[in-house]
């Protein structure tokens, strides 16, 4: 161990955050995160099954996915995209002001992550909504006629599976987000203490690359004339 | 030292060079020598080490860095929906694919501390991703490799 670094105060600071099964701060750091890439591993496992689910599908019924793609709105999922990729950056803005101990700017930018992931959210409720009015949900209000009729309806299972289980896990990273940002205002984190922030933000990290590709697989399919 | 003959003009201008040439040389190896001196009492210096350990916040990447990214991946979205509205046959979706790659590895390098993570936390992740790669790629060896066999009797 270098004595110089162990002088340091960031050092000593940290060690005061040291939970006694660990010898050093850097390796506690590094179990937690070895620990949460391997959550996110699992969700990617969870996310491949559909991933995979929609790619066998999608080959058996290539008209009828770009026959329902095409009834999607572009505008509104551009729209929740942006929103969602934002997030991402301003999470990671969230966590560089708690490194350099500006903890307001740290509650600022981790509320506007948690609205931009309640926004994507709005947005995709308006999505489902306007999916009833036109009888597009699979098995429960479904009624569509024409050579890809029954392609549509699998499209839209796959459809509601994929963005309904990511809508379920960017509920999940937004009330984690809320919560953070309600400790990060009483000053529960600093620049000797973020470790918990940083995982939360790979996870928010995570749910966003999900959406990078469920995004393009049921809007951007059919969609060139010709 | 004097030398044994009588110097004529063109040795003793000679001889002036060579005795420069040597004070210019010492001159350079004390000013070397210094140097070498200031420099090793520099990293001895207890004010370097004690400036080195008052560190006392995490490095952080400047706010430029988080502002291009951003930037770069507004433009990756633009451009992944653009390029759906050309006709590019089974291409489109391949670009669009790809532009996705691209956004992940990019908030993988930049955001998610992938480029600096210890290799056994690299493992991890990447197992997730090979794994994703395997399941797809092995379904699609069975299913775009089926012939249709119609039965017998229909």
């Amino acid at each position: 161990m270098n004595a110089t670094v162990a002088d340091s105060p960031l050092e000593e600071a940290r060690r005061a955050h040291l939970e006694e099964q660990f010898d050093e701060p850097d390796q506690q750091h590094s179990a937690a995160s070895l620990g949460m890439w391997i959550f996110l591993a699992t969700e990617m496992l969870f996310f491949g099954v559909l991933f995979a689910s929609y790619v066998v599908l999608r080959v058996l019924h290539p008209a009828g996915f770009a026959e329902a793609s095409r009834e999607t709105d572009l505008l509104l999922g551009s729209g929740e995209t942006a929103a969602l990729l934002t997030s991402s950056i301003t999470i990671v803005v969230a966590l560089r002001a708690i490194k350099l101990g500006q903890r307001g700017v740290a509650t600022l930018f981790l509320s506007l992550t948690a609205a931009l992931g309640i926004g994507f959210l709005v947005i995709h409720g308006f999505e489902y909504h306007s999916e009833w009015e036109e009888h597009l949900v699979p098995g429960v209000r479904f009624l569509k006629f024409g050579p890809h009729a029954h392609a549509v309806e699998l499209f839209e299972v796959m459809s509601y599976l994929l963005t309904g289980w990511h809508s379920i896990h960017l509920i999940i990273a937004v009330s984690v987000v809320l919560g953070l940002t309600w400790r990060v205002w009483r000053g529960a984190f600093g620049p000797d203490h973020f470790t918990t922030l940083e995982l939360a933000a790979l996870y928010w990290h995570l749910v966003d690359i999900i959406w990078m590709f469920i995004f393009p697989l049921l809007y951007l399919i059919g969609r060139a004339p010709g | 030292m004097k030398p044994r003959h009588a110097p004529d003009s063109r040795a003793r201008r000679l001889r002036r060079l060579v005795d420069g040439l040597i004070a210019l040389q010492a001159l350079l190896a004390i000013r070397r020598y210094r140097r070498a001196v200031h420099a090793s009492a520099g990293a001895q210096d207890p004010r370097d080490s004690r400036m080195h350990s008052a560190q006392t916040k995490p490095e952080v990447k400047p706010l430029k860095t988080f502002a291009w990214a951003w930037l770069g991946l507004l433009v990756l979205l633009a451009f992944t929906v653009g390029s759906a509205f050309v006709n590019l046959g089974a291409a489109n979706t391949a670009i669009n694919l790809l532009v996705s790659v691209v956004m992940m590895l990019l908030l993988m390098t930049l955001f998610m501390h992938e480029s600096k993570a210890r290799r056994l936390t690299q493992l991890a992740s990447a197992a997730g991703l090979l794994w994703v790669v395997l399941m797809i790629g092995l379904s699609l060896a069975d299913y775009l490799t089926r012939v249709h066999i119609p039965a017998p009797w229909s």
